[in-house]
């Protein structure tokens, strides 16, 4: 003898004796859910990158903000370039002296600035440091395996704006048919630098010999570099060189007057030669909003395809079930009837159809749920092993993912449901008893 | 008539189907009395099962008073005559329309599937009353016509209605189960249920104590009986 029978029983049997229509119907509602599911957590992998990328860079700002976090700035004229120790005992000092004061200081050579070819073998080109005719070039090739290097080309007099250095090849694989003394286009090259400097035609001054590390590259005139960057100030026409920028976690710990001291018996350069930079702060904080505007731009471009990707997925899923609940609503329109006959109310016969349309989108969540899941996990799995091609991103399945989806699909669900609920609750009952 | 629990009042019934009029119900007054065992009948077309559907609060009337049980069923808002025709109507049909996925128990349980209390107990009691116990289990595919109705039967009786009313509820059943069944609404009757079927059929109608005529949406002469 059957123990319990309530509304449950009659709906999940409602599903069952249509077991193919249903079935296909589970299988497309799957589908949408798994696409759904892959989507969001596409999406959300790649805005926990950007959201953590502007994290970062909010960080970055406000250590810049708080407090003397500052940066010395160090005359390059005044330094014996081609002594790359200098740089190190530099290093040194201000990393024993900040351990020293219980708080953490760091050297970024200019260079890096600018030298920081993420792909060595990309068509980039990436702006090596200054070129003075007089003291030569220092660079701090740390993430080269290199110390010191020195330019065979020819060296730009100091009055040589808008020359250049050319890698050997850059110019064997864009200038093959210019040489020493051309005018060339480097605008229509995009520079990668810290910021989008605009040098338009150049004159090609020297060619650097082959060499894998600098065949990237174009070299330009220090006056040329530190002008486009805003280091030199046109009003006072004052330069604001720097070799090295240095970074200290908490400058209230630190006496400047002391570690300049120290930075002098060094290098032995003058007071001029090294002086904070609070312009220099700016433009980093500048540089750093900008980026921060861009991500967050790009973070509403993916919100935007998410959105569109959940529109279209909806409206698949609308459609299926609206078309299979009013399929069943019509056929079953005599039981309607009946039902109405013995007294089921109105609201009570939404609740069927809208609770079998449910019932319908929670068997396809498991399914679909369960594989969009399992895709995704493949998917950043992929990402992680950077197999590239279709898994071009980073997938994130949180909770907060999980939930939506559910809570999405489950709304969808019931709007889908919604006309034929209406359709059999308005169902004239002496019509229905009479359909045959 | 001060006993009539079905009291009819000039009830006229039209429908539009396209640019036709159809006055399915043209004046009918009634008065069916409380325990009685009424048939209505007429051929097709005369308004028998409009008449039956107004008296079970299925439909409402185009014009005329409809008083059931003393309610006038005209001043009733849709929930509350739904909730009327639960506790005050049992309905049988031709086709006997039981849900083809429930057992036979539960279909009898239909009416009840949001209540609280299924009173399985009374499902039970009342597939023994129909002869039906041993069929509990069974779904009406399994079950013959007859079968069927007395399982249908019996769902008109689970909250224990006044009144009963039946849309040719032998249309469907060979002669002998037919007497089967109207015996059953027979013994219904005898236990002070009013019953009202629908019929055409002249040897169900004999065993009404009252036989009401229809044709063409009218009384036809004066109730026998």
């Amino acid at each position: 003898m059957v123990k319990r029978f309530g509304v449950r029983n009659y709906i999940s049997r409602n599903i069952r004796r249509r077991s193919l229509r249903s079935g296909i119907t589970i299988v497309g509602i799957s589908i949408c859910i798994a696409f759904f599911i892959l989507f969001a957590s596409i999406s959300q992998g790649l805005k926990d990158d950007i959201l953590e990328e502007i994290e970062e860079r909010r960080a970055e700002i406000a250590r810049q903000r708080a407090g003397y976090i500052t940066i010395m700035n160090i005359d390059p004229f005044n330094m014996d370039f081609f002594n790359s120790t200098e740089l190190e005992q530099v290093e040194d000092l201000v990393e024993d002296y900040c351990i020293a004061q219980n708080t953490s200081g760091e050297v970024f050579p200019l260079a890096l600035n600018f030298l920081e070819p993420t792909d060595p073998n990309s068509d980039a080109i990436y702006i090596l440091f200054g070129v003075d005719p007089e003291k030569g070039i220092k660079y701090d090739f740390i993430d080269f395996d290199a110390e010191s290097v020195s330019l065979n080309g020819t060296f730009l007099s100091t009055d040589s704006e808008r020359q250049v250095i050319l890698g050997n090849g850059l110019w064997e694989k864009n200038y093959p048919a210019s040489g020493l003394g051309d005018a060339i286009d480097l605008q229509t090259l995009s520079f990668v630098t810290g910021e989008s400097i605009a040098i338009e035609n150049v004159t090609i001054s020297g060619i650097m010999d082959s060499n894998p590390l600098y065949d990237q590259f174009a070299a330009v005139p220090i006056e040329f570099l530190l002008e486009e960057v805003g280091l030199y100030d046109p009003v006072t026409g004052e330069y604001q060189y720097f070799l090295a920028s240095i970074y200290i976690d908490d400058a209230s710990k630190i006496d400047f007057d002391e570690l300049e001291a120290g930075i002098k018996d060094i290098t032995g350069i003058s007071d001029r030669g090294i002086d904070d930079n609070e312009n220099y702060i700016n433009r980093i904080i500048l540089e750093h909003e900008a980026e921060i505007a861009r991500q967050e731009e790009m973070e509403r471009t993916v919100n935007g395809w998410l959105l569109a990707v959940i529109l279209l997925l909806s409206i698949i899923t609308i459609v299926g079930i609206s078309n299979t609940m009013l399929m069943s609503v019509t056929e079953r329109r005599r039981e309607i009837g009946t039902l109405k006959a013995v007294g089921i109310a109105r609201s009570r016969v939404y609740q069927i159809i809208l609770s079998e349309a449910l019932l319908l989108v929670l068997i396809a969540l498991v399914i679909g749920g369960l594989s969009g899941g399992l895709i995704s996990i493949y998917f950043g799995m992929q990402y992680e092993a950077g197999a590239g091609g279709l898994f071009f991103a980073p997938t994130s399945l949180s909770p907060f993912v999980v939930s939506y989806v559910v809570a999405i699909s489950l709304v969808v669900g019931l709007l889908a449901a919604l006309y034929p609920a209406w359709r059999a609750a308005n169902l004239n009952p002496t019509e229905a008893l009479r359909y045959e | 008539m001060s006993d009539g629990i079905v009291k009819l009042d000039g009830v006229q019934k039209y429908y539009t189907m396209g640019k036709v009029h159809i006055k399915a119900l043209d004046g009918v007054s009634l008065d069916i009395a409380k325990g009685s065992f009424t048939s209505i009948s007429g051929p097709s077309g005369a308004g028998k099962s409009t008449l039956l559907h107004i008296i079970g609060c299925l439909d409402a009337p185009t014009a005329g008073r409809v008083r059931i049980n003393g309610k006038d069923m005209g001043a009733m808002k849709d929930t509350e005559l739904t909730r009327f025709r639960k506790r005050s109507i049992g309905f049988v049909f031709q086709f006997f329309n039981l849900v083809p996925t429930l057992t036979a128990k539960e279909n009898v349980l239909l009416p009840k599937m949001f209540d609280r209390d299924k009173d399985g107990e009374r499902a039970d009691r009342l597939l023994r009353i129909v002869g039906m116990e041993h069929r509990a289990d069974h779904r009406p595919n399994e079950l013959s016509g007859g079968e069927r109705q007395r399982v249908a039967i019996a769902r008109a009786l689970i909250n224990n209605p006044p009144i009963i009313l039946a849309d040719e509820p032998t249309g469907n059943l060979d002669s002998e189960t037919s007497l089967d069944i109207i015996s059953l609404f027979k013994k219904l009757n005898e236990g002070g249920r009013t019953v009202i079927l629908v019929t055409h059929e002249r040897d169900i109608a004999r065993f009404a104590d009252k036989s009401i005529a229809l044709r063409d949406g009218k009384v036809d002469g004066r109730p026998s009986g």
